[in-house]
C-alpha cells in the first residue's frame, strides 16, 4: 500500500519534471538553431574531406594527385589522359564503397537516434526490435537456397521489416500500447530468430554456404555495387525525410506518452510511422552490408554530447558523424593491413570503449 | 522395444565408461613408428574377405596419436569430408554412419539416406557409443571431443588432409586401419600419374612464362593464399599464384578487389563456394581492363555435382582441369571428358559423363 502511494508520488513528480520539460521544450531557447547549423555545415563539409580522402588510398596504386584529378574530373564531366584501369579503381571500386559505408553509417545513426528517442531509452539501438536478427534470417535462407547477391538482398530487407512486424503484432495481440511490452517482444522475437539462425546455421553446408552465412552476419561494405545501392537508396531517403520532418514530434514522444498524449500527438501513429521509417533504414542497410554492430548505438550518444538532445538537431548530426564514423573505419580495415580487418571488429573496437568514456563523461557531469 | 533397451542400455556403457574413464585411460603409449606411405603387406588387400585371425593394427594417425585397430566391419564418420574419403576407398558397404553429404555422395552409395547421423562434423556421444563402430574417422580440427572418444574405447584416426601429401597419406592411414592398403596405393598411383599428364606436358616452360592466376573465394575480394589445398591444385596444373605470399591464418583471407586489380592475373579462377558467377565477372565494365577479363579467362571451378576443389582424389582432375584452361594447346576438352569418366569409374565405380557433373 505505501508503496503504491510512493509510486504515485514519484509518478506525479516525474509529471512535474516532465511539465517543466515540456515547458522548456516550448521556450524559444531551446528550438534556437542557430548554432547548430554551422555545425551541422562543418559535419557536411567533413564528410565530404573524409569522401575525397577515402577515394585517394587503396592497394592499387595510384597517386594521391592522380585519384584526385580523376575525381574531379569525374564531377565536371571531364576526359582525362589516365588508363581506364585506373578510373575504374577509383569510380568502379571506390566510390561505391565509400559511398555505401557513408550511407549505411548515417541510415543505422538515424535510426538508433530515433528509436532512442521514441522509446526514451539510451541502451536502445537501431536492432533491438528484431530488424538484423530478421534481416539475418532472411539472407541465410536466401544462401541455403543458393540465390546471388541481389536476392540475397531482398531477402534480407523482407527478413527484417518482417521480423519487426512480428514485434509490433504481438503488443497488440496482448491489446497493449506499453512501449515495454513492445521491448520485450522485440526480445521475444530477436531470441526466436537467433534460435532460427542457429538451425539454418546447422543444417547449411559447412564447407560453402555456412562460410557465405557467416560472412554476411560479420558485416561488409566491401563488395556493395551501384547496383545494389541503388535498390535501397530511395527507400532510405524517403525515410530518412520522414524522421527528419517528423524530429520535433519525436522530441514529444520522447516525453513519455502520457504528456505527449497531452500534448496532443496521436502517440500511437506517431510512433507506428517513426517505427516504420527507422526499421525500413536498419533494414535496407542490413541488406546490402550485412550486420554492423555498435554504430547505431554510439553514434547518437556523440550527437548528443555535442548538440544536445533536440531531436531537430540531433538527428541531422547523428546522420553526418555516423556517416564519417563509418567511413573512417572502413577506410581504415580497407588499407591497414594485407588482408582486410572486418568492419564489425573496428566499429566495436573504437565503439565499445568510446561508449565508456561517453558514460563515464555523462557521469561525471551529473554527479 | 529392444532397440531401446539396447540404446538405454548403450548410454549406461557410455556414463560408467565415461565416470571411470579417468582412471583407466591407459598411459602414453610408446611412439610407433610413423605411418609410412609404403605397403608392407600387399597381399592382405588381395585377400578379399577370407577369414582373418582378428589382429590388430597399431596406427599412427594425422593428429600424432597412436590408436590400436582391431577387425574393422563398421565405420563411422560424422564428417562431410570424411564421407568421401571412405566411399573413395571403396568402403561404402562399412558405413554405419554418415556426415553431412551431398548428392554426390549419395549417386555413389545410393543407401546413404537409410543411414544413421551421429552429429555433424562433431559427434554425438551418445549415438556413438551406442552404434560402437569398429572405426571412427574423425578430422583433427576436432580438439574439444577427443578424450570422450577415446574413453568410450571406439578406435578412432584423425585425418587432416590440409595438402597433397597429406590427403593421400590420408588414404593410406584409412588403408591401414581397415586392411585395405592397397586400394590406398593404387589412388595414390592413380593419384600422382593423372597430376603427371599435366606436369608431362607443361615440364618444360619455364617458371616466368607460366601464366598467373588467382583464385577468388566466395567474395570477390576473396583469394586463395598459397597454404590452401586449392593453390597446390593449381599450381600444380602449372599456374603461378599471384596470391601466394599471403600467409593468413584462416582460409580464403579477403585482401580486397582491388588487391585483385593491383595483381591483374593472366586467369582468375572462381571457387565453388562463390556466390558470384563468372558470366558476371566478365560483363562488369569496371572488371573490363583486367588482362583476364579482356582474353575471356575468367573460370568457376568444376562441378556443380562434384567438388573437385574439395580435400581429396577429385583434386588431381583438378590438377589437370586448370592446366587445359591454363594452356588450352597443351589439353583438350575431349581429353579431359575421358579422363573425368575414368576418374569416377575407377575411384568411385560410377558410369558418368563429364557433362552430367555440371547439371
Amino acid at each position: 500500500m505505501k508503496k503504491a502511494i510512493s509510486m504515485k508520488k514519484a509518478i506525479s513528480m516525474k509529471k512535474a519534471i516532465n511539465m517543466k520539460k515540456v515547458q522548456a521544450l516550448k521556450s524559444p531557447g531551446f528550438a534556437k538553431s542557430g548554432k547548430a547549423l554551422p555545425f551541422n555545415l562543418i559535419l557536411i563539409a567533413a564528410v565530404c574531406l573524409g569522401i575525397f580522402l577515402a577515394l585517394c588510398v587503396g592497394k592499387y596504386p595510384v597517386s594521391f594527385s592522380a585519384s584526385l584529378k580523376i575525381v574531379f574530373y569525374n564531377i565536371l564531366g571531364w576526359q582525362g589522359d589516365w588508363d581506364t584501369m585506373t578510373e575504374n579503381v577509383v569510380m568502379g571500386l571506390r566510390l561505391p564503397r565509400v559511398l555505401s559505408a557513408v550511407v549505411i553509417g548515417a541510415s543505422l545513426s538515424i535510426s538508433g537516434a530515433t528509436y532512442q528517442g521514441v522509446f526514451r531509452n539510451p541502451l536502445v539501438s537501431p536492432d533491438f526490435l528484431g530488424v538484423s536478427a530478421g534481416a539475418c534470417v532472411g539472407a541465410a535462407i536466401a544462401i541455403l537456397l543458393g540465390f546471388h547477391s541481389l536476392a540475397i538482398q531482398a531477402f534480407a530487407l523482407a527478413g527484417g521489416i518482417l521480423a519487426v512486424a512480428l514485434t509490433t503484432l504481438l503488443p497488440r495481440l496482448l491489446r497493449s500500447r506499453s512501449a515495454i511490452v513492445l521491448v520485450l517482444s522485440g526480445v521475444i522475437v530477436g531470441g526466436a530468430m537467433g534460435s532460427i539462425m542457429g538451425l539454418l546455421k546447422y543444417i547449411a553446408d559447412p564447407t560453402t554456404q555456412l562460410p557465405a552465412i557467416t560472412y554476411w552476419q560479420m558485416g561488409s561494405v566491401a563488395n556493395i555495387n551501384f547496383r545494389s545501392l541503388a535498390y535501397v537508396l530511395a527507400p532510405m531517403a524517403v525515410s530518412m525525410t520522414v524522421l527528419l520532418g517528423l524530429a520535433w514530434w519525436i522530441n514529444i514522444l520522447s516525453l513519455g506518452e502520457k504528456d505527449a498524449q497531452a500534448l496532443g500527438a496521436n502517440v500511437a501513429q506517431l510512433r507506428g510511422v517513426t517505427i516504420l521509417c527507422a526499421t525500413v533504414l536498419t533494414a535496407s542497410s542490413v541488406s546490402i552490408s550485412g550486420t554492423i554492430g555498435w554504430v547505431g548505438l554510439v553514434i547518437p550518444h556523440l550527437g548528443r554530447m555535442l548538440v544536445g538532445p533536440d531531436n531537430r538537431r540531433l538527428l541531422p548530426a547523428s546522420a553526418l558523424l555516423g556517416g564519417l564514423f563509418l567511413l573512417f573505419a572502413d577506410t581504415l580495415g580497407r588499407t591497414i593491413a594485407k588482408t582486410e580487418l572486418p568492419l564489425s571488429i573496428i566499429t566495436g573496437l573504437i565503439g565499445a570503449p568510446f561508449y565508456a568514456w561517453l558514460l563515464y563523461k555523462n557521469h561525471t557531469r551529473l554527479s | 522395444m529392444k532397440k531401446i533397451i539396447i540404446d538405454l542400455f548403450s548410454i549406461i556403457l557410455a556414463i560408467s565408461l565415461a565416470a571411470c574413464g579417468s582412471s583407466t585411460s591407459a598411459p602414453p603409449a610408446p611412439p610407433a613408428p610413423p605411418a609410412s606411405p609404403v605397403a608392407t603387406e600387399p597381399a592382405a588387400a588381395t585377400e578379399p574377405a577370407a577369414p582373418q585371425q582378428p589382429k590388430a593394427v597399431t596406427i599412427t594417425d594425422q593428429a600424432g596419436r597412436t590408436v590400436e585397430v582391431g577387425d574393422v566391419e563398421t565405420i563411422s564418420v560424422c564428417w562431410y569430408m570424411a564421407n568421401d574419403f571412405v566411399l573413395a576407398m571403396g568402403l561404402g558397404d562399412k558405413l554405419a554412419s554418415i556426415g553431412p553429404h551431398d548428392d554426390f555422395q549419395i549417386m555413389v552409395l545410393p543407401g546413404i539416406p537409410n543411414l544413421q547421423t551421429v552429429g555433424r562434423g562433431r559427434p554425438d556421444m551418445e549415438k556413438l557409443a551406442a552404434l560402437n563402430p569398429d572405426l571412427f574417422i574423425h578430422t583433427v580440427a576436432d580438439k574439444e571431443n577427443i578424450d570422450a572418444i577415446e574413453r568410450l574405447g571406439i578406435p578412432m584416426i584423425q585425418i587432416d588432409p590440409e595438402d597433397i601429401d597429406a590427403t593421400l597419406e590420408a588414404y593410406h592411414l584409412v588403408g591401414k586401419a581397415t586392411g585395405n592398403e592397397g586400394r590406398a596405393i593404387m589412388l595414390e598411383e592413380y593419384y600422382r600419374n593423372t597430376v603427371k599428364i599435366a606436369t608431362d606436358r607443361i615440364g618444360n616452360i619455364p617458371e616466368d612464362q607460366r601464366p598467373t592466376f588467382v583464385l577468388l573465394g566466395g567474395e570477390k575480394g576473396k583469394v586463395a593464399d598459397g597454404s590452401m589445398m586449392q593453390s597446390e591444385m593449381i599450381i600444380n596444373g602449372g599456374g603461378i599464384n599471384k596470391a601466394a605470399s599471403i600467409a593468413a591464418e584462416e582460409f580464403w583471407p579477403e585482401v580486397g578487389v582491388e588487391q585483385v586489380f593491383e595483381w591483374n592475373p593472366d586467369v582468375i579462377f572462381i571457387s565453388r563456394q562463390a556466390k558470384y558467377t563468372a558470366e558476371e565477372i566478365l560483363q562488369d565494365p569496371v572488371w573490363a581492363d583486367l588482362a583476364a577479363v579482356k582474353n575471356g579467362r575468367v573460370y568457376e571451378l568444376p562441378s556443380k555435382l562434384h567438388n573437385w576443389e574439395n580435400p581429396g582424389m577429385a583434386t588431381c582432375l583438378g590438377t589437370v582441369w586448370s592446366m587445359m584452361k591454363l594452356y588450352p594447346e597443351q589439353y583438350s576438352e575431349e581429353e579431359m571428358d575421358k579422363l573425368a569418366s575414368d576418374f569416377y569409374k575407377t575411384v568411385y565405380n560410377l558410369d558418368i559423363e563429364r557433362s552430367a557433373l555440371d547439371k
